[in-house]
């Protein structure tokens, strides 16, 4: 029956054209319809193969979809219309009819699809030369571009079933495509049309974002067969409208059943999705700062075996911690975990001891809260596992905790859960950690802290020593290299981390220079770098997700810094690597005590100093022009828009709308006045102490100053009487 | 009302050529039955006659004036049903017969509709959506928009189709009543109902008119031509035109028309139908 | 004939096509709303008229979309049977057409009411009284050229070819939706957003350029002609 429909629809030419326009709609992605994260405000910067594989699948995935949709709508009613379904019921029941149109239209998009892969195919490989992945290119064809078709299909189909009007059916597709690619555009689970793709790797796997993308659209694929189940319960039958036609095939109890179950299954991957967690939208920071530590606990060391499985993308781990108790009865202490595991066993000193897991999420984080023993000194070992969830908040930009064969991001409670309320025993708490990796991973620990192979197992892997003070530790695991880049006049060196298949392109960007140039840079100007104890700082090339971030002794190297459209950029002197200097900046602004990390409402903070210093550091390598383009008129601009924003002129309306509105309101604002008004503000303070020089005194002054013990962080007031400035000096109005 | 066709030619632009140099004069009152062939030009005679169509040659005549310069003022004295139409899905049947009446500018439309929803026996489901009704039932909502009013033309192409055999035998008197005084043109292929109520008879093939006259004379015309037969062997259909088969325990008894009639078979009265076959396939035969 | 013109319109008002389209108009216009329109347009307030023009932009295309879906629905294939019965009658072809173009557009003004109420409603909630006033001319500018333009056009297509409808509904959201210069688009959503900036005065009142006022007259003008000819 398949046979039939899939011959009598290529037997037409509109079938063709539909294949043909599927084939050339990757086309869209590279000129008009780029979904994918830009990291650059004068021109489109994303990775190469978001360039020349994500982008063109996802506006494939798009156009296929609606193209598709009205291939559906036209060849149903054309059935309708030429009074064919009279004598096609007469020869086969309407749902086997249905089901073999339906079919025969999934062949045919399965048709365009492999035609839309083999045309783009050759292309692609010479526009990615060393970076293409067939694997990738395979993976996102399928999920970014072919996962949106069947879905389109079939609700074509179900609604064109249940109305019999083409216009109808149409205009509700329409409906339903403008639905995902406006108001669902941000919803990871909603957007079946245009999944939530905010960037791609090159160097790196992507098969988090792959599966993210895919369960959005194994969830609608499950909501639209059932939706089209029910449909064919509407086909007409015994020339009866929608609803006896319903009557009477309802009749037949296991469609309806099926539907029904495919509804609700739809709605089981709805709600229990395993990527993100469920973090109340409010940031509540007492959720992971304690106000206090318990003054009966202390933790005077750590241990954990850590194993993630690169098949499944799990981690499966046990952490012990030495505690000491000074109150002879049980107490009660908390664990902060990623929401995604489950803690299978506690144990104090070889006895199993009750915990319970809070419902509560918070920023990523879930609590549980173990009583403890009334023994003095114990070990506690928690044993863990599961698959890491993601910030919900952050639900458009997934892929972050990549656990692949290929790379793998352990961070912090991702890697093992720590203490909530216990303090170390003494100054610093040692903490050692064996990580078990596949043989032929390297893994890279973030910050100040050693790593050492401690064996290799037989069975193909190999366990890495890892020692690091703290709680915490991060972990970034893959093919990497390693390039030391000595910073003579810092006093530094600098160990650069980055993929193997990218080594070509750093040598050809020169990259260990910009990394040189930004260190001699702050070390002259603002000063040297002291926490280095061996003088050794990391450089981390992560798999990119827009932004890095910096921490003692490392900053991370963004993947889109280095790409090699850059490389032709730089040619012309029109790009540079702004994330990494950002965050490598950061090393002076940013890290240890220097901004209190409670006052995140203000406009004071990391963000307005490392913004400033990476403006200054651009301007001396790359020139005025650039420094002003990039930075200066890019803030004013943002500010001049902050300022007339009509809730800042209007500050009562803002206070008279609801909470809701006024949170997602004030949320973007504050962005705004961190990130731009407040360099803008640095850069006239530069100019009312006398120039650059005097600003960089002034600088050198508060990064080397005396701290205070009781409130160690750097304030706008310090800053402002450091410049002898008082705050109206700095409005911009 | 008196309607005069002469030398009417129509070629569609495809270049098929539906009617040829036909001539023809309609007067009231009379009830005219138009027979032939599928495809031989019968319904585009009545779309011309409707000026839904505009001829590629020849005239219409209405009362002695040319259809198209009173086009107006002849469809308000018009009824139609054409043999394949639409009704509004989404009104009721009165409010469809409302909507009809507001069109056609009848006044007293209530009466009218009442008047039309009785013979039409419609009563019922006056107040029903279109869109639930039989195809029965909306046969008869055709006829019932068409006879709204009481025009003074009437043309059904294909009436009675869809209709059981009590109802068509019930409009088919209920169009005799109506010829009494007015003008009807009953195109069908049911030749039954043609011979029960039309006083008139026309007979169209590719695009000619073949015979213009009362039933009667052509019954008279294929007098000679019609005989029944004993079947023995098939062979002896060759070169006749069979009517029926009957099978009876003597064996089959068959009746057949042609222009020749062979010796086995026994010469028999005509029936309208043996007439129109003899008529139509006449030229075929010889 | 005023009974033909209530009729046309009973059958389009009562009927889910028009309910469809009216759910998704307000569901959509609920949403940009709640979205984009809140935080104010150019710095303007979310019930200025340019705020207020933004949103009706937003929703123009579907309400232009459900316009040519109206006038498919009296090209479709059940209308053109139906056809057959009402050329038999004793009226003028193009009075009829008239009278039907009347009630789509009486359909389509119902739609654009809709959406517009949900706006008012919207702000009075949020922003108490308001001067309703002030958004009368925005909100002709942003309906009725194209509007005319759609039904000017759609007419044109449906008389050539019913079929033709379904592409140029495709062209609407093009118009509607593709980042088009102002004078091009529709829509004109950029209009609404980005010329606000380039005057001098923060909210400044409502005002059109010569351009903008020229294209939408052009649009109007051939909706017109493409009625006129056809």
């Amino acid at each position: 029956m398949i046979g039939l429909e899939l011959s009598w629809l290529l037997r037409n030419r509109l079938t063709w054209l539909a294949i043909l326009l599927t084939t050339l709609s990757p086309l869209a992605g590279l000129t008009v319809y780029r979904p994918l994260f830009s990291n650059s405000e004068s021109s489109y910067v994303t990775t190469m193969q978001g360039m020349y594989v994500a982008n063109p699948a996802l506006a494939a995935g798009v156009l296929g979809a609606v193209i598709f949709a009205l291939l559906t709508v036209w060849s149903l009613d054309r059935i309708r219309r030429g009074g064919m379904e009279a004598l096609t019921h007469a020869a086969a029941s309407p749902l086997t009819m249905a089901a073999a149109r339906l079919g025969a239209l999934f062949l045919v998009s399965a048709l365009a699809q492999a035609f839309t892969m083999l045309a783009w195919l050759p292309w692609t490989v010479s526009r990615l030369g060393v970076i293409f992945d067939q694997e990738s290119y395979l993976f996102q064809y399928l999920v970014f571009m072919y996962g949106s078709i069947p879905l389109a299909v079939l609700f074509a189909a179900a609604v064109y079933q249940m109305i019999g009007r083409a216009d109808l059916s149409l205009s509700l597709f329409a409906a339903f495509a403008t639905l995902s690619l406006t108001v669902w555009r941000g919803n990871w689970q909603l957007c079946w049309l245009n999944p939530c793709v905010w960037t791609v790797s090159d160097d790196f796997s992507n098969y988090r974002i792959l599966w993210s993308a895919a369960y959005m659209r194994g969830t609608w694929l499950a909501a639209l067969t059932g939706f089209w189940m029910f449909s064919c319960l509407c086909v007409r039958r015994y020339g009866k409208g929608a609803i006896g036609s319903l009557l009477c095939n309802i009749r037949r109890i296991y469609q309806p059943l099926f539907a029904a179950a495919l509804l609700v299954c739809a709605v089981v991957l709805y709600v229990g999705q395993p990527f993100l967690d469920h973090s109340s939208p409010e940031i509540n920071y007492d959720f992971l700062f304690p106000q206090e530590y318990l003054e009966t606990v202390t933790c005077s060391g750590r241990y954990a075996q850590v194993r993630p499985d690169p098949k499944t993308g799990r981690v499966y781990g046990r952490a012990c911690f030495q505690l000491h108790s000074t109150l002879a009865q049980e107490q009660n202490v908390r664990f902060l975990i990623n929401p995604g595991y489950e803690i299978t066993s506690v144990q104090a000193s070889g006895k199993e001891i009750p915990f319970m897991v809070e419902s509560e999420q918070e920023m990523n984080e879930k609590a549980f809260v173990v009583t403890l023993p009334a023994d003095p000194d114990m070990e506690l070992a928690i044993e863990y596992g599961g698959y890491p969830r993601e910030w919900n908040l952050a639900s458009d930009s997934q892929g972050a905790l990549e656990i692949s064969n290929v790379y793998m991001s352990l961070e912090n409670d991702c890697l093992s859960p720590s203490p909530y309320d216990i303090g170390y025993q003494g100054e610093t708490l040692p903490g050692v950690m064996d990580l078990i990796l596949p043989g032929h991973m390297t893994p890279v620990l973030f910050g100040a802290g050693t790593t050492r192979l401690l064996q290799e197992n037989g069975d193909g892997t190999k366990t890495w020593r890892m020692e690091q003070e703290g709680y915490h530790m991060i972990v970034y695991a893959g093919d990497y290299i390693r390039q030391e880049i000595p910073v003579e006049t810092a006093g530094i060196i600098v160990h650069f981390y980055y993929s193997r298949r990218h080594e070509p392109i750093m040598e050809a960007l020169d990259a260990a220079e910009m990394v040189r140039e930004t260190i001699e840079f702050c070390t002259e100007h603002i000063g040297p770098l002291s926490f280095y104890g061996d003088g050794v700082f990391n450089l981390i090339e992560r798999r990119s997700d827009g932004g890095g971030y910096a921490g003692d002794g490392a900053s991370i190297a963004n993947e889109l810094d280095f790409t090699m459209q850059n490389l032709s950029n730089n040619a012309k002197g029109g790009s540079f690597a702004q994330v990494t200097i950002h965050e490598l900046v950061h090393q002076w602004w940013g890290l240890g005590n220097m901004f209190d990390p409670m006052d995140m409402d203000s406009a004071w903070s990391a963000e307005g100093l490392t913004c400033y210093t990476t403006y200054r550091m651009v301007k001396e390598l790359y020139g005025q022009r650039e420094a002003k383009t990039s930075f200066v008129d890019a803030w004013q601009e943002a500010v001049d828009d902050y300022y007339k924003s009509f809730y800042v002129r209007h500050p009562e309306y803002l206070s008279a709308l609801p909470e809701k509105y006024q949170k997602q309101i004030a949320g973007s604002l504050r962005w705004i006045r961190q990130y731009n008004e407040m360099p803008l503000k640095i850069r006239k303070a530069e100019e009312l102490v006398g120039g650059q020089e005097a600003m960089d005194e002034i600088l050198a002054g508060l990064f080397g100053r005396e701290l205070n013990p009781e409130y160690p962080y750097l304030t706008y007031e310090e800053f402002l009487e450091a410049c002898h400035l008082t705050e109206e000096d700095l409005n911009l109005e | 009302m008196q309607i005069e066709i002469s030398n009417l030619s129509m070629t569609y632009p495809s270049g098929k050529t539906a009617l040829e140099d036909m001539s023809l004069q309609m007067k009231s009152p009379s009830l005219i039955g138009l027979l032939g062939p599928n495809g031989a030009g019968k319904s585009t005679l009545m779309k011309l006659l409707v000026a839904a169509l505009l001829p590629t040659e020849g005239k219409i005549l209405v009362d002695g004036l040319p259809l198209e310069r009173q086009e107006q003022t002849f469809k308000a004295r018009l009824g139609y049903l054409p043999q394949s139409f639409g009704l509004f899905d989404e009104l009721t049947v009165w409010q469809f017969l409302d909507y009809m009446a507001a069109l056609k500018k009848i006044p007293h439309s209530r009466e009218a509709i009442a008047r039309a929803l009785g013979r039409t026996n419609l009563e019922d489901q006056q107040k029903a959506r279109i869109r639930t009704l039989s195809g029965g039932q909306r046969q008869r909502v055709g006829i019932a928009q068409a006879i709204l009013g009481n025009p003074e033309l009437l043309i059904f192409d294909e009436p009675t189709v869809g209709l059981d055999p009590e109802e068509r035998i019930s409009f088919r008197n209920l169009f005799s009543q109506i010829a009494q005084e007015r003008l009807v043109l009953l195109s069908t292929h049911i030749i039954e109902d043609i011979q029960s109520v039309c006083n008139q008879l026309l007979v169209i093939h590719e695009g000619q008119i073949r015979f213009s006259g009362v039933p009667g004379e052509l019954i008279a015309m294929a007098e000679g031509y019609v005989g029944v037969f004993r079947e023995r062997d098939p062979r002896q259909e060759a070169g006749l035109q069979i009517t029926s088969r009957i099978h009876t325990a003597e064996g089959v008894i068959c009746r057949a028309v042609a222009k020749n009639l062979p010796d086995f078979a026994k010469r028999v009265e005509p029936t309208l139908e043996d007439a129109y076959l003899y008529l139509i396939s006449r030229e075929v035969m010889s | 004939m005023s009974k033909i013109y209530f009729y046309e319109l009973r059958r389009l008002l009562y009927n889910k096509l028009f309910f469809g389209i009216l759910l998704v108009s307000l569901g959509f216009g609920w949403l940009t709303l709640t979205g984009a329109l809140i935080l104010g347009i150019a710095h303007t307030a979310p019930f200025s008229p340019w705020s207020f023009g933004y949103y009706l932009s937003r929703i123009l295309p579907l309400i232009c979309l459900g316009e040519v879906c109206f006038l498919a629905f009296f090209s479709s294939r059940e209308e053109r049977l139906a056809a057959s019965l009402t050329r038999a009658a004793p009226v003028k072809q193009q009075r009829y057409l008239l009278l039907r173009l009347g009630a789509v557009l009486t359909a389509v003004a119902f739609l654009c009411l809709g959406v517009s109420v949900l706006a008012v409603l919207f702000y009075r909630a949020l922003f108490g009284r308001m001067n309703l006033g002030e958004l009368l001319w925005p909100g002709l500018l942003a309906l009725v050229p194209p509007v005319i333009f759609c039904l000017g056009a759609g007419l044109a297509l449906s008389r050539i070819r019913p079929v033709l409808l379904y592409p140029f509904m495709a062209v609407v959201v093009l118009l509607t939706a593709l980042p088009l210069p102002s004078e091009m688009s529709l829509s004109m959503s950029s209009f609404y957003s980005e010329y606000p900036l380039t005057l001098e005065a923060l909210e400044p009142a409502f005002q059109v350029p010569l351009g903008i006022l020229v294209s939408r007259a052009v649009f109007f003008l051939l909706g017109l002609g493409f009625f006129l000819h056809f």
